[in-house]
């Protein structure tokens, strides 16, 4: 036991991207890779994630000294930053959670189709990170005991189900609205919304004086279009905060301070921009694990009737979650600055955000009113839960390695308060292991 | 050299998956393809700035286009992949 434990620490204490493309490489052949695709895969994800890693300090080192004089100067309680969704997943995949609640998420998908308990396959194996996510916090926090293996498992397998679920009552709304013929989204943090949405549009739909009222979303893409765009969001956003963060000290020098508002600018924009093209590395390395996947799981279920669980990816084209997307950009701005109990500073994920309104379109069919309101709720929670993330997230991109801000600033993202059901069994867990 | 153009939510995600198999498909029948990706909300005005050879999303894609597009759902579902892969080579092919 005494060996094993000390292989194990050994390959851990190389970093995720010199142990993931060894898990990575192992579970590729477990799921019946060859082998030179399975080590090459695991190593354009280790790829990947120093790339990620570079393109994080970038933005650590740019954001630390602009979060730190919005504090001194201002007060400034905005210090949680949305450094977006990709690096959650990015942490997600790179922990040593990863093998054990992979197996255990397909086996949950078999038993419970099996049973007859879902219909949904899910074969959008990347997504199996927001569990993954909240298996590594918590075993982060309540510091890896039986215990905490025990929760971090035990939420990855309900969190699941509960999403299995949710995707096979959605999904005849999901063909009326997204035409999703034959399909189903597992994907928890844009789904697990529904449990909030649905009763909500029912009572709205119940209430004299606003039940009739029916708007559309047409041209607001052809308006807002530019303004979902990561690279001008970055540069703008970027820009903004680093002039209140220097026209609010006591001597400003306008020249100097144009010139760090347009590098500041741009460095964010940098980061925006090339955080993605690192998840796709990521991505890309994950593939033949995820098709091998599908195999497996089309073999055992020969003839069944499912529906076949996909990244609600295949929903954000809709012309209605684009419009309330792109609505939802300012509404979790201001809600961001007025919540009294919200540290987030909302900025990666904003390009992320028709993700989170696919469960305010689909109740009331791209009713914009009601899709309003369903967002404003929706975002009230994604803040709420983002900032509780925030220290979490911290820690455990500090574990994985990567150049966290220092000082006053934190990191989170909105997908983290997206995925709150999982939450939930995190407090739990630190409230029965500590 | 034929430019593919592949969209879907966020450019990163399924886009990937979707542009890999269509570059390692066609490397199998000898074509030569270069493939771009976007979000699907950018793909209308970003296939009219580079004009590629065909359009692929993995989910609706909102606008005009200048060149055929093809759903390339089937790529991430399994679902009638054949017929999918089938319009897809013929459409380059030409």
């Amino acid at each position: 036991m005494q060996a094993v434990t000390s292989v194990f620490s050994y390959i851990i204490d190389m970093g995720a991207s010199v142990m993931m493309p060894i898990i990575f490489t192992i579970l590729g052949l477990v799921m019946g890779s060859k082998f030179g695709e399975a080590l090459r895969a695991g190593m354009t994800f280790g790829v990947g994630f120093i790339g990620l890693n570079a393109v994080i300090s970038i933005m650590s080192t740019t954001i630390t000294p602009v979060a730190q004089a919005l504090v001194d100067n201002l007060g400034f309680k905005l210090t949680s930053i949305d450094i977006g969704w990709a690096a959650g997943s990015a942490i997600a995949w790179s922990t040593e959670a990863v093998p054990f609640v992979f197996l255990a998420v397909i086996i949950t998908n078999i038993i419970m189709i099996a049973l007859g308990w879902t219909k949904t396959m899910d074969v959008d194996i990347w997504n199996y990170w927001h569990v993954l996510f909240s298996a590594s916090a918590i075993l982060l926090v309540c510091k890896g005991t039986a215990l905490a293996w025990v929760f971090a498992i035990g939420q990855a397998v309900v969190m699941m189900g509960i999403i299995f679920v949710i995707a096979d009552w959605t999904q005849a709304d999901c063909v009326e609205v997204f035409g999703l013929e034959g399909i189903s989204l597992p994907h928890i943090q844009s789904m697990c919304n529904c449990i909030v949405t649905y009763p909500l549009d029912k009572v709205i739909g119940m209430i004299p004086g606003l039940k009739d009222i029916h708007w559309t979303s047409e041209g607001i893409v052809e308006k807002l279009g530019l303004l979902g765009e990561p690279i001008m969001m970055g540069f703008i956003i970027g820009g903004f905060l680093s002039a209140l963060s220097q026209f609010t000290a006591p001597e400003v020098n306008v020249g100097t301070a144009i010139q760090q508002i347009l590098i500041v600018g741009m460095n964010i924009a940098a980061v925006l921009v090339l955080i993605p093209r690192m998840i796709s590395l990521l991505m890309e390395g994950l593939m033949p694990i995820s098709e091998q996947t599908q195999v497996f799981l089309e073999k055992r279920f020969p003839g069944r009737e499912l529906y076949i669980g996909l990244d609600a990816a295949v929903a954000t084209g809709h012309p209605f979650v684009i419009s309330l997307g792109l609505l939802a950009i300012p509404i979790i701005l201001v809600l961001a600055i007025v919540l009294p109990w919200n540290t987030v500073l909302p900025l990666a994920d904003l390009a992320a955000l028709p993700f989170y309104v696919i469960c305010a379109v689909l109740p009331n069919k791209g009713n914009l009113f009601r899709g309003l309101i369903e967002t404003i709720i929706m975002c009230i929670i994604y803040l709420t839960f983002s900032t509780y993330a925030a220290t979490v997230m911290t820690s455990l991109a500090g574990a994985a390695n990567l150049q966290v801000p220092e000082g006053a600033a934190q990191i989170t993202s909105i997908a983290l308060g997206a995925q709150w059901i999982t939450w939930f069994p995190f407090m739990l867990a630190k409230m029965v292991c500590l | 050299m034929k430019t593919i153009l592949v969209a879907c939510g966020t450019a990163i995600a399924t886009s990937t998956v979707v542009a890999k198999k269509v570059e390692r498909l066609c490397e199998q029948n000898n074509i030569e393809v270069k493939t771009v990706q976007c979000k699907a909300a950018d793909a209308a005005s970003r296939a009219n700035e580079i004009l590629p050879d065909l359009v692929i999303g993995t989910c609706d894609l909102p606008g005009n286009f200048p060149c055929e597009t093809l759903n390339g759902r089937a790529f991430l579902t399994g679902i009638k992949l054949k017929e999918c892969i089938d319009e897809l080579l013929e459409v380059l092919k030409n």
